[in-house]
């Protein structure tokens, strides 16, 4: 399947585009061959996501060009949030937007059974409700409905963010299948993993830079890794337990045959001073569960005991939608709902020693920001997520609960989150981390319930034996 | 990962979009952003309306009694711009003011004239009313999950509907056979007279607290954090001491009355708990995400029900000055300032600040927005077009504002 000495589908030649004093890309060359599965690989803020905004027409580059062999249209970019409309069917969803002509059901179910077949969905109907599908089935659906309005080039940006490893491996060994059918797919990704032994090509941009281009037969997993980490150390890859006794802290949280979302029965105890963690698919209900100990959600059924007198912080799931408030400054983002700590004489918080609070948790957790009062949107993703970390703790928690601490979040980000929780569970919080991302349980827990798709803990794993956890992820 | 190794991470990263290089200094170097140029164009715009009208009616225009008048009469209306403002602050809409205010008027007048209470008791039961009225708004949405804009509008039905119930459509008021309203209450001399100046002292002390408010949210939003401190105090205070210098020449403080200083005193308090407490803080957080707010711990549902609850008694209070001004309750009497309320209420989210609403906004923004229809009337146009002026002027700054935001947001 090696066709990149074929002719190229699409040739980028010096791409550039800045944004005031910053150069989001510095020269970008790539060419892309017909039915490659190219893997795009970069840290957050190397500008993987202006490239795509190029591509897909939102952004002008400010020189270079892009040229395509099979005419303007032939991009097409498969965004995060997919573009389906949960509630119609795969059918009118591939036939959404085309002007000019009566609806003609039969002949629409048959087109787009061609194009499902096209990227191997031959079992999904084209009378299915998309949001009957499964979260990487309705990926595929995205792409198939790509390819049908004309692309010859798919670029799949972060669609597997969130899902379940088995559901990764499926999706991506569905794109090299349409790849092998002759569409050229470009999958944008922050998770090397993922694609390691399918994708035919491997192209890591760091600094607006092509830093890395080769086919898969000749480059290494931890090359790849090196080139990602811009020459950072690894020697902290394997992490440190952040306590070596497991069951010697005092209990801060005991949940007892607690049923929460699609979870339960489920027994859980969280220890001060170490790291607990739930991992399973992404509908075993694990977040619900770990929204359950931080007090957020009410159990439908069971007993949760609080130590005393705690408190209590979340870092939730979905960062867009949860966690940030957009509209707001990185200030306002880093203090909300922690104002019982500033509070001072007459109910009026003391602002001065609140601003400081969040100028020192900004620099602690090293927060790229032009300044706090930068609203919050502005900011990268990896950013935002410290950002939300910082919320977590700029009021010391006794208990912290991180859901998906590191979702679409770059290498380096990825392993300064993982020193702040290991440190601040050393320093005696209690951390739960509720994750479907099998890194964050090997970078941090001390002890993994492990969710099966029923939502019921199949065992638990202590630190030691993760390796074969490991095995089954992979 | 030490934290050395995590702070040797930092220099070499960029932001990959925004204005802003790396670190603390980019972005905030220049002394006013993009967005505060837009803001600061729209209030040089009402100054330019200011100043033509100034031409075109004359210097007559300019007369600090009929100034004051203008607010002073429609401290109503600005008491509802800042019940709706403090609900769209939290993402939340409460149509039911004005009917609350004409049943706040009647309640006062019929508690004193038909059940024979003293006027204190009549307005503490007229503003828990309020209160009561807003728990059921409240409860409405966050309880039951109604559309803020359909129980609201339901309720107006109900509190207006009760009003003429009452008083069977009739105006009530003080007549030969029952005894007068209290002479502090309504009449010459009393609170809702404008003849009935409030002393010197007390003007230039709201003006102080006004002038110090709106120079601490200007410094807080617009001016860079690189000066130094005491440059930016001494600036702020020269300009602050000039301000209410300025103030006081213009004579506008001779001409306040106690209903303008009730609006003021309103404001400067619903500023300060917006600003300054959790609770207000806290009102912004549910406005900007419900989720968000949600699991940042705080209790999102008591926010809404409190916003509703506020309005409705502060609708309740605008009803008494209504109570007051007119000496007496008529129906549907606040009816017409929803409309302007909202006006101004939105006319926030253009003029000194980022698209969001803000109290000091909408009360200038109200005020500019009277003047305007003042203005207008005393160069001849009838005072029919009023509801017109307002209308246009609510479609004009929302489309602006959304404008404004959609060309923020592209960059």
């Amino acid at each position: 399947m090696d066709t990149h000495d074929t002719e190229p589908v699409i040739e980028i030649v010096n791409l550039t585009k800045r944004f005031g004093r910053t150069e989001a890309l510095r020269g970008i060359n790539l060419s892309v061959g017909a039915g490659e599965l190219v893997a795009l690989l970069g840290p957050n803020g190397a500008g993987k996501s202006t490239l795509i905004k190029i591509l897909d027409g939102v952004y002008q580059p400010d020189s270079g060009s892009i040229s395509s062999r099979l005419g303007e249209r032939s991009i097409g970019v498969v965004h995060q949030d997919l573009g389906l409309v949960p509630t119609m069917t795969v059918a009118e969803n591939l036939f959404l937007g085309f002007r000019g002509r009566l609806r003609h059901p039969r002949a629409e179910a048959d087109a787009t059974a061609a194009a499902l077949r096209r990227v191997g969905l031959q079992d999904v109907s084209p009378h299915a409700l998309v949001s009957a599908l499964s979260l990487g089935q309705q990926a595929m659906v995205a792409v198939a409905r790509t390819l049908h309005r004309g692309a010859q080039v798919v670029v799949v940006d972060e669609v597997t963010a969130g899902l379940h490893p088995h559901e990764v491996r499926w999706l991506v060994d569905q794109l090299r299948h349409a790849a092998s059918n002759g569409a050229t797919v470009v999958m944008v990704t922050h998770k090397l993993r993922e694609v390691i032994d399918v994708a035919t090509r491997f192209v890591v941009i760091v600094d607006g830079l092509v830093s890395l281009d080769k086919p898969a037969g000749q480059v290494s997993y931890d090359h790849l890794v090196e080139v990602l980490s811009s020459g950072r150390s690894l020697s902290t890859e394997a992490g440190t337990p952040a306590s070596s006794t497991s069951d010697s802290g005092e209990v801060r949280c005991t949940l007892t045959g607690v049923w929460a979302g699609a979870a339960g029965p489920i027994d859980l105890t969280v220890r001060a001073g170490m790291v607990t963690a739930l991992t399973g698919p992404l509908g075993s209900g694990l977040h619900e569960i770990a929204y359950v100990v931080a007090g957020l959600l009410k159990p439908t059924r069971g007993t949760v005991d609080v130590a005393r007198g705690i408190r209590r912080t979340c870092v939730p799931a979905h960062r867009e939608t949860e966690g940030v408030f957009a509209e707001e400054t990185v200030a306002f983002n880093l203090t909300a709902g922690a104002w019982r700590h500033w509070l001072g004489p007459g109910g009026f918080l003391r602002v001065r020693r609140q601003r400081r609070d969040a100028q020192a948790m900004a620099e602690l957790l090293s927060v790229k920001t032009p300044s706090l009062d930068t609203k919050v949107s502005t900011l990268s993703g990896g950013n935002q997520q410290k950002t939300l970390l910082g919320r977590a703790l700029v009021d010391p928690p006794d208990l912290l609960v991180l859901c998906e601490p590191t979702r679409g979040v770059d290498v380096a980000t990825r392993r300064e989150i993982y020193a702040q929780v290991r440190r601040v569970a050393a320093e005696g919080t209690a951390v739960l981390v509720a994750s479907t991302d099998f890194e964050d349980i090997a970078a941090l827990a001390d002890r993994t319930g492990v969710l099966d798709n029923a939502g019921t803990i199949m065992r638990w794993v202590e630190r030691n034996d993760l390796k074969q956890l490991l095995a089954e992820f992979v | 990962m030490t934290a050395h190794d995590t702070d040797r991470v930092s220099p070499e990263r960029t932001v990959e979009s925004g204005s802003g290089a790396p670190g603390n200094a980019g972005g905030s170097d220049r002394l006013v952003s993009r967005e505060s140029v837009a803001s600061i164009a729209t209030s040089l715009a009402f100054v330019a309306v200011f100043v033509i009208f100034v031409f075109w009616l004359g210097g007559d225009f300019y007369e600090p009694k009929v100034r004051m008048f203008d607010i002073s009469r429609s401290a109503p209306q600005l008491i509802l711009t800042i019940a709706v403002v403090v609900c769209l602050c939290a993402q939340q809409f409460d149509l039911s003011v004005a009917a609350v205010a004409t049943g706040g008027a009647f309640i006062t007048i019929g508690l004193y004239l038909d059940a024979g209470l003293p006027m204190g008791l009549a307005i503490a039961i007229t503003v828990v009313t309020g209160l009561l009225a807003g728990l059921i708004n409240g409860l409405l949405v966050t309880k039951l999950g109604v559309n803020a804009f359909i129980a609201t509008l339901g309720t107006t039905g109900l509190f207006a509907g009760l009003t003429v119930v009452y008083s069977d459509g009739h105006v009530i008021g003080p007549t030969a056979t029952t005894r007068p309203l209290p002479s502090w209450f309504s009449g010459p001399g009393s609170l809702g007279d404008f003849q009935n100046k409030a002393p010197l002292w007390l003007g230039l002390l709201i003006t102080a607290a006004l002038v110090v408010a709106l120079l601490s949210s200007f410094d807080q939003r617009f001016v860079s954090r690189t000066l130094p401190a005491g440059t930016r105090f001494g600036i702020l205070g020269g300009v602050g001491i000039l301000l209410v210098l300025g103030i006081y020449w213009t004579g506008l403080l001779d001409a306040m009355d106690y209903m303008a200083v009730i609006v003021f005193v309103v404001a400067l308090l619903v500023w300060l708990v917006l600003t300054y407490t959790a609770v207000g803080q806290s009102v912004y957080a549910v406005g900007g995400s419900e989720r968000a707010a949600t699991f940042a711990g705080i209790r999102t549902g008591r926010v809404a029900l409190g916003t509703f609850m506020f309005s409705g008694a502060l609708a309740a209070v605008a009803g008494v000055l209504i109570a007051a001004t007119q000496g007496s309750a008529a129906p549907s009497v606040a009816d017409p300032l929803l409309l302007p309320a909202y006006a101004g209420a939105f006319l926030s989210t253009v003029i000194l600040s980022r698209g969001r609403f803000h109290i000091w906004g909408a009360v200038i923004g109200s005020i500019a927005l009277v003047y305007i229809t003042s203005g207008l009337i005393v160069g001849g146009v009838h005072y029919t077009w009023t509801q017109v002026i307002n209308g246009l002027v609510l479609i004009v700054t929302v489309s602006l504002s959304t404008y404004l935001h959609r060309r923020q947001a592209r960059h």
